[in-house]
This record gives structure tokens, sequence and C-alpha cells, in this order.
């Protein structure tokens, strides 16, 4: 993110002035031979019927957790607990000075966008609760006697997660390239456009807009699929595994495009750091801005047609065709996508996350220390190079291993059973792919 | 730096922890520059070379850049 300048005088600092270490290539080649190993291993080895049963999977929670968890209470104090926590940030957003102490860039980019990985990937689709918009949609319509579940149209069966794929791309386009981005008049903007879009789509199709095409709680939800904490299509909660869980992920439209976009998207932050692209965007003749957008798009769809491409060349060799294929195996691309957010915002959560709490103490930038917290010396305890450089090789190598296996018991299900092992064969190549270049990325940019 | 051209074109610059650099930049307009990370901010006035004593402190990467407009000059890399 940069910083910017607005009134003439210079507002430094952004948020994430520092950034990690280029992996060593020892590691990276490490990583990548890992996972290549691994692929092939497991295409020999691995179970030759469908073992993975995701909607039937887990043990129920015994009734009394499941019912607390379930209650009405615990759903209330979370919405509350969602509105409150937004009301407080908000504080900064309206009110707040625009300077670099101001809290907003960091509870935006750094507490709602990198927090909500680790907060879902623990204990689920958490902004389903938390989402103060679905809160406020639904609060309305009860007032009025309707139920939120319903909208004046039908959610268009075609639309699918497709609105929430534009919108991640959106917000991922607003914290990579966007112009002053760090500041207040902007992020002002973000905010009531998002706003707008989110509560325009609730009221007019109902809540159900909010399950597929609300950019963060689709972000949570696909990551909170590995959570041990589910749902069965029964509809018990359950302690399930995170292979079980995203087995579970029913295919839908824009299902695949939205993985890409994450994949995509985070893949081009790596990139963008490479002094090779910076020099290339700031020699070139057109706008900066204009260069960065068509990098980050192109990354995307980069991503995205190999991905179609290769699971479409899968269905063919495994007997199907390739219609539907990329839909199908959308959900194995989601624990690739974590680890490449996990590889490359780690230390910025780390870092920036204990300072947003220290700006989030200020929020009026008037000196006050409502928190308690401003004295608070961010620590770097988890962020010697030795340790960054170890997770990010193990949660990119793990993201991969669990991406592997997901689309080898999908393959085995679907594919006849002489296929079966042939047909992996381009997902296996286009997921080493995906993981040799997440760890180049990291080696060298 | 003249005009949008950074020259010698942008790279990295290693550094250990503890080690001193001296940058010596020089710019054809009005400017800032700042040093990400080492919160280190100073104005140069066009063609007036201007000197930047850094020490490598916490690993990282960070980024040398001018505000107007918004180039990257070069990355330090404190090992």
């Amino acid at each position: 993110m940069r910083a910017a300048d607005t009134t003439g005088v210079v507002v430094a600092h952004g948020v994430g002035s520092r950034q990690d270490l280029p992996l060593p290539f020892g590691l990276a080649v490490a990583g990548a031979a890992i996972a290549l190993v691994v692929s092939f291993v497991a295409l020999g080895l691995l179970w030759r019927e469908p073992r993975l049963n995701g909607p039937q999977a887990g043990r129920p929670l015994p009734p009394s957790v499941a019912a607390v968890l379930d209650s009405r209470t615990t759903r209330a104090v979370l919405a509350a607990l969602g509105v409150v926590v937004t009301a407080y940030a908000g504080i900064a957003l309206v009110l707040g000075q625009d300077d670099a102490d101001n809290p907003t860039p960091f509870v935006i980019y750094v507490l709602l966008w990198v927090g909500l990985v680790p907060l879902s990937v623990l204990f689920g689709p958490v902004w389903r609760r938390l989402n103060p918009l679905r809160t406020l949609h639904a609060v309305v319509l009860r007032l009025a006697g309707l139920d939120p579940r319903e909208g004046a149209l039908p959610l268009p069966p075609g639309l699918g997660y497709w609105p929430a794929a534009l919108g991640l791309l959106a917000f991922t386009w607003l914290e990579l390239v966007a112009p002053d981005n760090a500041t207040l008049p902007v992020l002002r903007l973000a905010v009531l456009i998002h706003v707008t879009v989110q509560l325009v789509g609730g009221f007019l199709m109902g809540s159900h807009w909010f399950d597929r095409c609300a950019p963060f709680e689709v972000w949570s939800a696909l990551f909170g699929r590995l959570s041990a904490l589910g749902r069965r299509a029964d509809g018990r909660l359950v302690i399930r595994s995170p292979l079980a869980g995203l087995d579970a992920l029913p295919a839908a439209p824009g299902l695949a495009a939205t993985v890409a976009v994450m994949l995509g998207t985070t893949a081009y932050d790596g990139a963008s750091n490479a002094p090779g692209w910076f020099t290339f965007v700031q020699s070139s003749p057109l706008p900066q801005t204009l260069v960065e957008t068509a990098g980050l798009v192109a990354v995307v769809l980069v991503v995205g047609l190999l991905y179609a491409a290769c699971t479409r060349w899968a269905g063919r060799v495994g007997g199907l065709g390739g219609r539907g294929m990329p839909a199908a195996f959308a959900h194995s691309l989601v624990p690739i996508a974590l680890g490449y957010v996990v590889a490359h915002y780690w230390s910025l959560l780390v870092l920036e996350g204990q300072n947003a709490f220290v700006h989030l103490s200020d929020p009026l930038g008037n000196g006050s220390d409502w928190l308690g917290l401003a004295d608070h010396r961010p620590s770097s305890a988890l962020l010697q190079p030795g340790l960054v450089a170890t997770v990010q090789v193990v949660s990119v190598v793990t993201g991969h291993v669990l991406g592997v296996v997901l689309a080898h018991d999908r393959a085995v299900r679907l594919f006849p059973h002489r296929r079966a092992v042939l047909g992996q064969l381009p997902l296996l190549l286009m997921m080493v792919t995906y993981t040799v270049g997440g760890l180049t990325l990291l080696f060298s940019a | 730096m003249t005009g949008k051209r950074v020259s010698p074109p942008p790279g990295r610059v290693e550094l250990d922890q503890g080690e001193r650099l001296r940058l010596v930049i020089t710019v054809d307009h009005d400017d800032e520059i700042h040093v990400h990370g080492f919160e280190v901010e100073k104005k140069v006035t066009a063609g007036q070379p201007v000197t930047i004593d850094l020490t490598g402190a916490e690993a990282g990467l960070y980024e040398v850049e001018t505000h107007h407009p918004e180039l990257r000059l070069l990355q330090l890399l404190v090992r």
C-alpha cells in the first residue's frame, strides 16, 4: 500500500513499509521438490475408491454444545459484536485525521482482509455471523415484518459466486493498485461503494445474496471450509477434517473464478514487488495505474485460464468431457490459495496487526488512548527471517498437498476406474505449476 | 533521477544488520525522498544532491521512493 500526499504535508508510511526477505534458494527448491514428489507418489499410492464423503462426514458435537452455538442468543451476541466493532472502526473512518496514524487502512487491509483468514480457518465462516451489513438488512426487514431471506427478485441461478469474484478483484485492486489507497477520501469512497452494492443486493435479492455474492463472506466461507468445525448436510454441527469440509463445498457458477481471483491477486502482490516489474511499470509511457491494473487482471486471467484448461483437459482424459470440470475441482484450489495467503501475509498480519490496535487506541488522532495500547511496541518475535521463510514454505507445500489429495479423491469419484490415474495428470501439472510459481515469486520477488 | 527515469535502474542493495550505507541522490525536480522502514524523509531540491545515511537494523526488505511522482528508486535488503 502506498501512502500519499493530499494536502502538501507528506503522509509517510502507509501499511506494510517492511516486506519479507526473499525466500532462500535452498528452501524454495526443497519446497518445490517435496511438492513434486508428493504429487506423483500420491497418484500412485493413494486410495483407488473415493474416501471423502464431505457432506455426510464428521462427528456431531454434543447436543448441548451445538444448541449453545446455534442459539439465538449466540447469534445475536455475534451480530452485535460485528456491529459494535464496525461502529468503533467507523469513528476513525468518518471523524479521524487523514494521516499515517489513522487506523482505517490497517483495519481494512490487515484486520478485515487478512485477519479474517485465521479466524475462518479456526472457526468456520465467521463473517456470516459478524457481517454488519447482513445484520442491518435482517433487522430492517424484521422490523418491517418481512422475512429477510426473501427479496423482491429471485437470485438468478447463473449468478453463483460471480459477484463475489468481481468484489474480491475490486478489493484487491484497491489494496494493490489504487492510487492513494491508504488515504481517508479514497477509503471512504470505497466503503460507501461496498456498503451500497451490498445493501442493494441484499434488499433486492434477499439474504441469500450475502451467502455467495458478498466478497468478505465468501472469502471467510471458503477458507472456513478448512475449519474443524463444520455443518453437515443434515444441518448438524460437526467436527470434521479440513478435507471433508472442502469436499462438501457445492460446485456453483463462478466458484472457480472466485478461487482464481484469490490465488491470482495474491500472486500479483508478490510479483509486483520485483524490481523488474516496478521498473517496467514506472518507465512505461502509459499511466502507472493502468499498467498495474492490466498486470493484476493478467495474472488472475493466467491463473484462471490455466485452471480452466487443465481441469477441462483432465475431464476429457478421464472420459467425462470438459464441461463442468472447472466447478467440480474448484474446492481443491482453496488450500493452495490459503498457502499463498499465509506465505504472503503472515508477517503483514503479525506486524501491522499489532500496529492496527495501537492506532485504534487513538481513532481521532488527538492523543487519546482509549484501549490503553498507545505505548505498545510491536513485537517482532514472529518475524525472524528464518521463521518467516519456514512458515512460507510449509504453508505453500501443505496447501499443495491438501489440494492434490482433494483433487485425487474427486477424480476417483468422477472418472471411470481405468482412466482415473491418467485423468489426474493435467491436474497435477497445474498444481505443480501453481506451487513452483508461488515459490519462485517468494524467492525472486 | 531525470523525469521518470531512475539511473542506475532500480535494484536491490544488500545490507547486513549494523552495516552503514550512504545514498547520494540527485533529482531533476523538487521532491521528497522516503526510505520506508527507516522512517527517513528528506526534501530534495532540483539538481542538488542529497545525502542519506542509513544503518541496517531490523531484517526485511524496504523501499526507497520519491513522492512527486511516486517512483521507487531502489530496495534495501537488510539481512
